[in-house]
């Protein structure tokens, strides 16, 4: 789930490091990913994985012939084969394309891990600037607010939402969102009260600079890059805490394929069909996987010093 | 050596001993030993009355019995703790007499009383689902309202030996409805103590009090020893059982977290004998520590339509639930997610009833272009969008929920969503846990379709299913069925005049046509039993009725 | 110290406040009528018993005033009935407390036992297979869903080879608690529970010790010299833990969810079956109080935490 206190603490070292975001920046951090295989391999293993949701829908009708829902229920629980596209990964026990399902899977994981992320990102960011900034009850209201989703374990809240809503994947993923905010803005706040100080801050606010004027110019471009960083690592503990939420049963409802409910569907016909249980678990660790390589990666890019220090879990 | 071995091939390795030799030593019962059956929750309740889930009744039915109980092979009615009952000739008297020296585990003896205590009881209970078996006894409207303080037409007499029960019509499934006491039939003298029925108080009721939760006495074959929660519920062996004490020492019902937890622990030994899900049976076959038994049950599974639903006004046309019928291929179904482990059922009565006869039947073979054209007699249009529009405009779209941890229901449910599709109805699949489940398709109008099923008693009485009065709250005619034929024959089976075998299977044959013919529900299929049992344990024989009817007898072989 | 953990426990107050606010907004903002939430299940409910329920429950009243008498409530014990079992939800919850606190406990110790040396040894063999290996397994073992492998345990070590026990606390018919028994049946709940931290640990171990190590007064120790063993666990690991320490939070945070998860693959009689097995039959009493208490242990156990943080650091102290 969130990056949380320990994530923060880990990176209060690059403070004293922190500049102005000049075009060298961005151009060391892409000379320095250049020459990193692992954190480009993730990438386009990503990028595969992006295009391929995006694509699922051209990809069911002109390539598999098959929609996602399309059921055969008489060749139900097939082992994979070569014969045609659409048996590639097998089928489950209704005779729907395993390999149809795990693209539209990924589409639906992808969202609820991406735009759960920007959502978190958003409002991390949001309210971590402004209380950093203003300070005062604002910054103690954030405050209280984050110590106290903190305190409370997310699945347990994840719960109780399951039972009194009925949530679509876009709902969903927003109230991923909500709850993952808080180590984003823990960052965001830390990094805000230290620039605040600095010189060329000081010296924009005696100018005159309004301060929604000096947030946005002077001060989010600075955090900017690590706060991208924690986006990544949040999507792909997003889509974990999916697949956790759909295995005890209040997460993505079928027929609406998720890797995560792909996944709990395949527990459950392991003796019928055993080649169900693979396809959407690789599916999640690599994307995880390569997210947090990723995370990593641009992590290193952006800031050599901080080699190993984010990346928490959860 | 060379010709042993070529004889010997195929045969297990065996000791040189004659085989009626060793049969002859090692089948001689052994007593001790602890049998483990698993459950897939915490029971709710340790009393009959009030309990309406199987994780209760499968802790309460080794503690408290009936007067009677079903052979576990023919469904006949069969003496337990009454030695005799009689039915007078009119059919409006029944006289149960019990047994010689029957005596409670905590040795207070069994007698009328305790099966007279119990069904009053029932009638103040708020939480019972059981009142309808008793109302036709003379004075249970009176006492159940609190005009009296007890029920007049029950009179326990011969010192608590005999029980005579008279009725207001003849109630042909008396002896077996009777005999349950809607359920078992509890300790009077411990229940006395914290509640007390005969008072014109309908206030009080027996449904909150702490012997619910902690049985005093029992007269199964097993005394109540211990329950850890969410861990186990631990039996113990009564000695005073009057069927002789059982060869086991503890029966233990452990609890798991899903079917196919349970069936885990089946495989690996965990557990000594217990069912599983038709998808599993294959592979539980193979395991060689388990020997199988497979029986006809007296249960089905459907779709139920709502006549009443407010969303859904079409499933008040009959055509319309035909062409839901056509429009479902259940062929496929039996293949491939029952896997032929089961009977396809074409109306209420299932297949290992007496009364069971599909002659005559339509058997709704899947056609969609009949399911169709039914629709479109019904008045439905095409829309654009290939779902059809009723006749008030509205698209043909509907809900149907089903249980959570039921795989084939959830699979069904999947299934018919894309069948449904093909014949232009469009469905919002839900699934939500069995007590919400129940509670979601309680009689009213907010619900349209559903997937459940009905484990039914051997005495065929689907009075309380579908009679046209039983539509209140917590009643399960629940899909606001009403035929006044059916009411009709409902009666007749019920209340006669003529009780006979002959009688009952000609009304409910009515009943059985008229439900095929009007579609109330789409009826789907009878599971059969998949029981699987340790090798060790012997004597197991279970049928549709019962899988434990002769518990006492069952013993380890080491 | 003791002037520090009373502020700590002060500071607690407003967050359990928030936790309770927030749980109590929850039930109310949803679409789903209270009052069907407390009858599920129930047949034989009358109109007038609902209006009745509604009026007990203060639903005709203003919010704040409905959110003082649910406190007023709660500071007197009262968590509400279970629909499900009819018995105090508080009760229901308590019992499993233990049981979820034995596994956590344990599989904390597990973390830190296993994932220290891990640390260490990715520093001091930096750039070596075995730094390496070290990343490979931390990186996996964020990646992997903790009920998939709780599933493949059961299926491999318990299913086809009957190594381990497919669940629950204890064989039928032993009961204790410090016996081979209870630890057989630990093994696979606490290894999947710590596999998350102990990818964990070892990554900001490693940066810390590599950060000690450089400094100017190990190098004086090494100067002086004392052996390599002793410059690590007396200097190094001691600084190096402190952050360390500030990790326990995500460790346990992680913990509380996991144990749902965990004690369902499990089949552990932990207060996160309890949990989810409410959830199922909407038993909202009973998902509702353990929320709260799950949060209430949660926050205490950062208390500890931060009183652990000041004993490893100082510094803490003097502000």
């Amino acid at each position: 789930m969130a990056a949380t206190d320990a994530t923060v603490q880990q990176l209060r070292v690059p403070v004293a490091e922190t500049r102005r975001v000049s075009a060298g920046l961005w151009s060391d951090a892409v000379w320095r990913l250049r020459h990193d295989p692992t954190t480009l391999v993730a990438m386009a293993v990503l990028v595969v994985f992006v295009t391929l949701a995006l694509g699922a829908d051209f990809l069911a009708t002109s390539f598999f012939h098959r929609a996602f829902s399309q059921q055969d229920i008489l060749s139900s629980y097939e082992k994979p084969s070569l014969a045609e596209p659409w048996q590639w990964l097998g089928t489950d026990e209704l005779g729907r394309s395993q390999a149809v399902r795990l693209l539209y899977g990924a589409r639906v994981s992808l969202f609820v891990g991406g735009f759960g992320a920007l959502t978190a990102l958003v409002i991390g960011l949001t309210a971590g600037v402004t209380a950093g900034y203003f300070r005062g009850w604002w910054d103690d209201v954030v405050v209280w607010l984050v110590t106290t989703l903190n305190s409370i374990p997310r699945l347990y809240l994840l719960l109780i939402v399951g039972i009194l809503w009925r949530l679509e994947p876009f709902p969903f993923a927003m109230f991923l969102g909500l709850l993952g905010w808080l180590g984003i803005c823990n960052y965001a706040r830390g990094q805000t009260i230290s620039l605040r100080e600095r010189e060329y801050v000081l010296a924009a606010r005696t100018v005159g600079c309004t301060p929604l004027r000096l947030m946005v110019r002077h001060i989010v471009p600075n955090i900017l890059p690590l706060i991208i960083v924690l986006g990544m690592i949040e999507i792909g503990q997003l889509i974990l805490t999916e697949s956790a939420i759909s295995f005890i049963g209040f997460g993505i409802q079928p027929p609406t394929p998720s890797w995560g409910n792909m996944l709990t569907n395949a527990a459950q016909y392991l003796s019928k069909a055993p080649h169900l249980i693979f396809p959407p678990g690789l599916a999640v660790v690599v994307t995880v996987l390569c997210l947090y390589l990723v995370g990593d990666g641009l992590r290193d890019a952006l800031d050599p010093r901080l080699r190993g220090a984010i990346g928490t879990r959860r | 050596m060379l010709v042993a071995t070529a004889c010997a091939g195929g045969e297990p390795p065996t000791s040189g001993a004659s085989p009626t030799a060793s049969a002859a030593t090692t089948d001689k019962p052994v007593a001790g030993g602890r049998v483990v059956a698993g459950a897939t929750g915490d029971p709710k309740t340790m009393q009959p009355i009030i309990s309406t889930d199987t994780q209760s009744s499968f802790v309460w039915q080794w503690l408290y019995l009936g007067l009677t109980r079903t052979n576990y092979k023919t469904g006949e009615t069969e003496s337990s703790l009454a030695e005799k009952f009689e039915q007078s000739k009119d059919g409006l008297t029944l006289t149960y007499t019990l047994r010689d020296n029957l005596q409670w585990s905590d040795g207070t003896p069994f007698t009328g009383e305790d099966w007279r205590y119990t069904v009053h009881s029932v009638a103040r209970s708020a939480k019972t689902v059981r009142k309808s078996t008793f109302q036709d006894i003379v004075g249970w409207a009176d006492y159940r309202d609190g005009k009296t303080n007890s029920i007049s037409g029950i009179t326990v007499g011969s010192n608590g030996k005999t029980i005579e029960i008279k009725f207001a019509k003849v109630f042909c499934p008396a002896t077996a409805a009777m005999g349950g006491a809607g359920g078992g039939i509890l300790p009077s003298a411990a229940f006395k103590k914290v509640y007390d029925p005969y008072t014109t108080d309908t206030k009080q009721n027996i449904d909150d009090n702490p012997l619910n939760m902690n049985p005093p006495a029992s007269m199964g074959p097993f005394v109540f020893k211990e329950f850890k929660p969410g861990i186990q519920v631990t039996l113990g062996r009564n000695d005073k059982y009057f069927r002789g004490a059982p060869l086991l020492d503890e029966f233990v019902i452990k609890v798991y977290a899903d079917a196919t937890a349970i069936k885990n622990a089946l495989v690996t030994g965990e557990v000594t004998y217990g069912t599983v899900e038709a998808k599993d049976y294959e592979e539980v076959k193979k395991v060689d520590s388990l020997k199988d038994f497979r029986y006809k049950t007296s249960t089905y599974n459907y779709i139920g339509w709502n006549a009443k639903a407010a969303k859904a006004p079409w499933l008040a046309n009959k055509q319309v639930r035909q062409a839901l019928w056509y429009g479902i291929n259940v062929d496929a179904i039996m293949q491939k997610i029952v896997f032929g482990l089961g009977t396809q059922v074409y109306a209420h009565t299932p297949p290992p009833s007496w009364a069971y006869d599909e002659a005559g039947l339509n058997k709704y073979k899947n056609d969609v272009a009949k399911a169709k054209s039914l629709l479109e007699q019904a008045g439905a249009k095409m829309g654009s969008d290939g779902i059809y529009r009723w006749t008030d405009g509205s698209t043909m779209k509907m809900r149907i929920e089903t249980n959570q941890g039921n795989n084939a229901r959830e699979t069904i449910l999947q299934f018919a969503q894309e069948q449904y599709k093909q014949i232009g109805i469009q469905i919002d699949p839900l699934l939500e846990s069995f007590n919400a489940l129940l509670d979601r398709t309680d009689p009213g109008t907010d619900f349209e379709g559903f997937i459940i099923g009905w484990s039914l008693g051997a005495d065929p009485d689907p009075y309380s299913i579908w009679h046209s009065s039983q539509q209140g709250k917590g009643q399960f005619n629940n899909i606001g069925y009403n035929s006044p034929t059916v009411d009709q024959a409902l009666l007749e089976n019920r209340n006669g005049p003529d009780c006979s075998q002959t009688a009952r299977k000609a009304a409910l044959k009515k009943v059985d046509q008229a439900l095929n013919d009007e579609a109330p529900y789409t009826f789907l299929y009878s599971a059969d039993g998949l029981f699987f049992a340790n090798k060790q344990l012997q004597s197991v024989d279970p049928s549709t009725y019962s899988s434990t009817w002769n518990i006492e007898k069952w013993w380890f072989k080491k | 110290m003791g002037r520090f953990i009373a502020r700590r426990l002060v500071q607690a107050i407003p967050t359990l406040f928030g936790v309770l606010l927030l749980t109590f907004l929850l039930s109310r903002l949803s679409p789903s009528d209270p009052v069907k939430l407390m009858l599920y299940g129930n047949t034989e409910v009358t109109q007038e018993d609902r209006a009745q329920l509604y009026h007990a429950l203060g639903l005709d009243k203003p919010l704040p005033v409905q959110f003082a008498e649910w406190l007023w409530q709660l500071a007197h014990l009262d968590f509400g009935n279970s629909i499900y079992y009819h018995r105090p939800a508080l009760d229901l919850i308590l019992e499993r407390v233990p049981n979820s606190l034995q596994l956590s406990l344990l599989a904390f110790v597990f973390i830190v036992g296993v994932g220290i040396p891990l640390g260490v040894i990715a520093a001091l063999r930096r750039g070596r297979i075995e730094d390496h290996g070290i990343r490979v397994f931390s990186v996996v073992g964020h990646a992997v869903p903790e009920f998939w492998l709780g599933l493949i345990f059961v299926l491999t070590f318990a299913v086809q080879n009957r190594w381990f026990p497919i669940g629950s606390m204890n064989v039928v018919g032993t009961d204790c608690t410090l016996c081979w028994d209870r630890a057989w049946h630990l093994v696979g709940p606490v290894l999947v529970l710590s596999i998350a931290g102990i990818a964990n640990l070892p990554r900001i171990l490693r940066t810390e010790v590599l950060e000690v190590i450089s400094q100017d007064y190990v190098r004086t120790a090494r100067s002086k010299g004392l052996s390599e063993q002793a410059v690590v666990a007396v200097h190094v690991l001691r600084n190096a833990l402190i952050p360390v320490v500030t990790s326990f939070g995500t460790i346990l945070l992680l913990f509380f969810s996991g144990q749902l998860i965990i004690e369902r693959v499990f089949n552990w009689p932990g207060l996160g079956r309890l949990t989810f097995e409410a959830a199922v039959s909407k038993d909202y009493p009973v998902v509702q109080g353990a929320i709260i208490i799950a949060s209430t242990l949660l926050i205490l156990s950062y208390i500890i935490r931060d009183i652990a943080y000041a004993w490893v650091d100082p510094r803490i102290k003097v502000k």
